[in-house]
């Protein structure tokens, strides 16, 4: 960046440029670089405010002051038992989940027992009452 | 719809789209922000009346230009104080040249667009004093005095401050230009 350059455009900027001075920035318009220069300045001048308006603050914020400080390390210490507080309630449900997972196989274990319980139990009868069923039908039937 | 009516709506999305370029031109010129919005308004109902007289305009960035300078002059011739130079001829001979510098960028929109994109991401970046700097003086328009006042400290070392900033701003543009 030439200095002179950027003093003759604050000085422009300002109205505090004199006749010399503004002979001189007319002639450094006849270089690409004065051309540029006297763009690149009045390009910000123009489009600074908008900027401001639009971009969001990311850059670096200053150091809070000690009291601050304090403060927000007590803010911290009080807002631990509430943090712990939040942590078991999602801890029991963390839990309850875990339950009901568990649940599933011990469920399907349960169904597989009681099936083959329901499916024996038919056999079962039968070959209880298959005597009975026999001595009906010879009654029945006169057979020898 | 009519050809003038078309014509207008054209002129109207490449005046909006050029209007920073030309914004920078009548606004670096006068130095006033309220006497350049006006200029930047009677340009726009000029042009619109030209159009709607049926005028093609083969450059519309230079006859907007060529518009905002007559205005200016009248400006000046106003208020002669606002002009700061006593000399006419001198003033001429730097209008004629901004002109030109501005004439080189004709058609260059994009690269105005890319250009106001990186400067929005370095603001954003600013530490929050120069920040807070800067955005009194372009913001609330806040004179050097004011901001001293403002942040506590002396007259210099605002100025030198402010200088910095848009050093640095100016230098973060061109940096990311270069880079894409």
């Amino acid at each position: 960046m030439n200095i002179q350059l950027d003093e003759l455009l604050r000085r422009w900027r300002e109205g505090t440029i004199s006749d010399e001075e503004m002979r001189q920035l007319t002639e450094s318009l006849v270089t690409q670089e004065g051309r540029e220069a006297l763009r690149n300045d009045w390009f910000l001048e123009e489009v600074l405010p908008e900027a401001l308006r639009t971009s969001p603050v990311l850059g670096m914020l200053s150091r809070p002051s000690l009291m601050a400080r304090w403060t927000e390390w007590l803010r911290l210490k009080t807002g631990a038992t509430s943090y712990r507080e939040e942590d078991d309630v999602l801890f029991g449900l963390r839990l309850w989940a875990r339950g009901s997972l568990a649940a599933v196989p011990l469920g399907m274990a349960v169904a597989c027992v009681a099936l083959w319980l329901a499916w024996q139990k038919p056999y079962a009868d039968t070959s209880l009452s298959e005597p009975s069923f026999l001595a009906q039908c010879l009654l029945e039937n006169d057979l020898p | 719809m009519s050809v003038e009516s078309e014509a207008i709506q054209r002129a109207a999305a490449e005046f909006i789209r050029d209007r920073h370029r030309l914004g920078a031109f009548v606004n670096g010129l006068l130095r006033d922000s309220h006497a350049a919005e006006d200029v930047l308004q009677e340009v726009w109902v000029r042009l619109a009346a030209e159009l709607g007289k049926g005028t093609r305009l083969e450059n519309q960035a230079a006859w907007c230009r060529g518009v905002a300078r007559n205005l200016i002059r009248k400006h000046w011739e106003r208020r002669q104080t606002a002009k700061v130079v006593a000399d006419d001829t001198v003033l001429e001979a730097f209008l004629e040249r901004v002109e030109e510098s501005f004439a080189e960028t004709d058609g260059a929109t994009d690269e105005w667009a890319a250009r106001q994109q990186a400067l929005n991401e370095c603001v954003a970046a600013l530490p929050e004093r120069m920040r807070r700097m800067i955005s009194l003086r372009y913001e609330s328009r806040a004179s050097i005095e004011e901001i001293a006042a403002a942040v506590g400290q002396k007259f210099e070392a605002v100025t030198k401050a402010l200088y910095r900033v848009r050093r640095a701003l100016l230098e973060c543009v061109e940096r990311k230009l270069s880079r894409s």
